[in-house]
């Protein structure tokens, strides 16, 4: 952790009339934290309401996405815009910082890395055409690959998942009619088969640790809000009801907690809530963008991508109880 | 810092020191390359011309006019799509919540609804949205940068018309026609430059011969260095083959105005935080760079290709599939970028001398299609207007219920051509001189 690392304040800035009325609203305390920032030449970093401030992984500042924990916590995949016409995989020691990319010989874009519980398989999405993206769930024991292509014109797979089990991976794809749906897709890539049928946008799907259940969103509320639902699909249950655009559900390990990003103030932050829907929490309040929560095997720290100064980084941030 | 590039080779023996010198000495005279004062502004409408630069921000793709700045709340759920709105500074004026910045400044510039092209395949609307005709109504027709390049000439060792991308627009299969001279020749082209999202400025017409390895234009021994190494590997009949715009590299590299005015790392660090780093964000801010060194044309586009995702394209608009997944990242570096544009130009006293425009080839389709996304709309998008004359804090025309179609009067890209011109001091007697943009409408309602 260097000496400009950002610490746990947050300091609004900027002219919209939101923003006025937030700073209006801010306490003492905040006031006490925005004097320690400007004075004392302290970095701005995403508001906690606990005592650790954030940790900084990444300091390249382009552009990031879909961080997970693997390896127990001991390292973290991540997808970075590496090059303006690619996104690519990247693998990153959480003691020494060190990255190294997990296909190095991949020219194309791949994101949204998921790994099964012990390691094992990892799904992940490669493009090889124009609005065409492939399901790719990787072997490491059997160094084998299974790919899912969906086919035909403008086509492409979002959001993979696999389960902790290795035994599926579900993902979001335009229904046969309208809509888009999670469908899941058994480990030897063929026959997927729909869990949702809508109208509205299914998408983001994650399996719970124990792989009972799955938290998405979904637009059948007319907007983006966040649902949970048995692994086979059914006893859909909504979990978020707010105007504002909520996206990228992430499950806590032990199944209690679901984290999500949320444009509900007016600004892309993160939030956590119980995995019933209740006890709406705060993680990060700052103008800049804060999304893409993801847990840390202890179920006490968030691994968020911040944007600070323009940059896009990784940061560890405390988790809310 | 400047990427000079990686200079290829063609022939490197033999070399002349005449023939370098000859570079140095005839290429500030580039103004007269590109043809700089042919002719002279026309009379009428005078009072309407007040900026002295124009920035084309080209939103290369067609972004979703619905899911930005011509949300329909009150629609069903099929068309109006699943982002909330949120309010402006314009009473009963509203953007959706992916637009939070600039909906906090939209007294800063006027928007219009009611656009429409005559094509909606994006290298023939593209060509149309940048030159005002279509591709097959005949020879193609100069852009608009290349009629302001011509008509009003560039500033010293700078382009008139420099376009700020790794290349000029175009699809995997295809490139957009009407980016530059036309049919007025390639002397008329804009001046290529890229911008990386750390801010490295990148000439890619210096791509021609080897031996020249990046060097960092604030160093400007190392620079004059590499010169000098080009100077004693190049051999005159090889400089007799370089087109214009190599030679036009060249004496911008040789003028330390020029260089400053491409090299970012001259900005205060909380400058080129506050427009993010992104590609187009550092493009836009270098645009305000060339402004202040009175290049009078700059076009950003937002990415060379219009694809939103395939293998070695960056990134566009086009969001056949997975639009609603795809909007929240591109609209957060949008809204940020521009915004922080807008404020700078605003802040550094710019904005009377500044008009920026902001469009991009259509918009999409109002009904969600059966992709749950959007596929190309010819018949309604938006533009966005800003200083150089135009009134700030109006929006222009009105779109049906379902945005669908203009209620009130629709524009076409050569009102936005003839508008540009108009605000330039290139006057319809002018236009009528040079032979284009003869029956457009300028867009009075802006003004």
């Amino acid at each position: 952790m260097n000496s400009s690392e950002p610490v746990a304040v947050s300091m609004r800035v900027g002219g919209g009339e939101s923003d006025r009325a937030q700073v209006s609203r801010c306490d003492a305390r905040f006031l006490a934290a925005l004097f320690l920032t400007v004075f004392l030449g302290a970095g701005i970093g995403p508001l906690t309401c606990r005592a650790n401030p954030p940790r900084q992984l990444t300091t390249d500042g382009r552009e990031k996405r879909d961080p997970v924990f693997i390896e127990e916590g001991r390292e973290i995949v991540f997808t970075v815009l590496e090059k303006p016409t690619q996104w690519s995989l990247i693998r990153l020691r959480v003691a020494d910082l060190s990255t190294r990319r997990m296909h190095p010989d991949i020219a194309v874009s791949e994101y949204d890395a998921s790994f099964s519980r012990d390691g094992r398989y990892y799904a992940y999405l490669h493009n090889d055409g124009n609005l065409r993206t492939k399901v790719v769930i990787h072997d490491t024991r059997e160094s084998s690959t299974v790919r899912h292509d969906p086919k035909g014109g403008f086509v492409g797979v979002e959001n993979v998942s696999i389960a902790p089990d290795g035994r599926c991976a579900i993902f979001a794809f335009p229904g046969k009619s309208s809509g888009q749906q999670i469908y899941l897709l058994p480990a030897d890539g063929k026959n997927r088969q729909p869990l949702t049928e809508s109208e509205y946008i299914d998408a983001c799907p994650r399996f719970s640790a124990d792989g009972e259940r799955i938290a998405f969103t979904s637009t059948r509320s007319e907007n983006f809000d966040i649902f949970v639902m048995n692994a086979d699909g059914k006893q859909i249950r909504q979990l978020t009801r707010h105007l504002g655009y909520d996206d990228h559900p992430a499950w806590s390990a032990d199944g209690r907690r679901i984290a999500f990003t949320s444009l509900r103030d007016g600004n892309y932050d993160v939030y956590v809530m119980d995995s019933d829907g209740s006890r709406l929490r705060r993680v990060t309040e700052h103008p800049e963008r804060d999304d893409f929560a993801s847990w840390h095997p202890d179920g006490k720290r968030l691994v968020v991508v911040s944007e600070r100064r323009g940059k896009s980084d990784l940061y560890l941030v405390d988790a809310p109880e | 810092m400047l990427q000079i590039g990686s200079f290829r080779a063609q022939a490197c023996a033999g070399v002349t020191r005449r023939a370098f010198l000859r570079a140095g000495t005839s290429l500030p005279l580039l103004g007269a390359l590109a043809g700089r004062s042919e002719a002279s502004v026309g009379t009428d409408g005078p009072s309407t011309a007040r900026a002295k630069s124009t920035v084309f921000v080209w939103l290369w793709g067609g972004p979703s006019h619905l899911d930005t700045v011509d949300p329909k709340p009150e629609a069903p759920y099929n068309y109006r799509g699943p982002f909330t709105t949120i309010p402006t500074r314009e009473p009963g004026v509203r953007y959706t919540e992916l637009l939070p910045h600039l909906a906090a400044r939209s007294d800063r510039f006027s928007l219009i609804r009611t656009h429409v092209t005559p094509d909606s395949r994006h290298p023939e609307a593209a060509s149309i949205g940048m030159t005002g005709y279509k591709e097959d109504a005949g020879p193609i027709q100069p852009a608009f940068g290349s009629i302001v390049a011509r008509q009003r000439g560039g500033g010293g060792a700078l382009p008139p018309y420099v376009m700020l991308s790794s290349g000029t627009p175009r699809v995997e299969t295809q490139v957009a026609k009407g980016y530059g001279g036309g049919h007025w020749g390639k002397a008329y082209d804009p001046f290529v430059a890229s911008c990386s999202e750390s801010g490295e400025t990148g000439i890619p017409s210096l791509r021609l011969l080897d031996d020249i390895s990046p060097a960092r234009l604030d160093d400007r021994y190392d620079l004059q260095a590499k010169l000098d190494q080009m100077r004693s590997n190049l051999a005159e009949s090889d400089y007799g083959q370089w087109d214009v715009f190599q030679k036009m590299a060249f004496t911008l590299l040789s003028s330390r105005g020029a260089t400053a005015a491409l090299d970012l790392s001259r900005e205060k660090p909380v400058t080129r935080e506050a427009y993010g780093q992104s590609s187009f964000g550092q493009s836009l801010l270098l645009a305000r760079r060339l402004v202040e060194a009175e290049v009078p044309y700059v076009h950003v586009n937002w990415s060379e290709y219009a694809e939103a995702i395939a293998p070695r394209t960056d990134f566009g608009w086009d969001t056949h599939i997975h639009n609603f997944d795809y909007l929240p990242r591109l609209c957060q570096i949008f809204d940020r970028a521009f915004s922080a544009f807008l404020d700078d130009l605003y802040d550094r006293g710019l904005i009377d001398d500044t008009l920026v425009v902001c469009i991009g080839e259509f918009g999409r389709t109002p009904k969600i299609n059966s992709s749950a996304a959007r596929d190309h709309w010819k018949d309604c998008y938006f533009s966005i207007w800003a200083g150089g004359g135009v009134q700030p804090g109006r929006v222009i025309g009105e779109s049906t219920r379902l945005a669908e179609y203009p209620v009130t009067r629709a524009y076409e890209p050569s009102a936005v051509g003839a508008t540009i011109m108009q605000l330039m001091g290139i006057d319809g007697a002018a236009r009528s001189k040079l032979d284009v943009l003869r029956e457009a409408r300028v867009i009075h309602e802006l003004l």
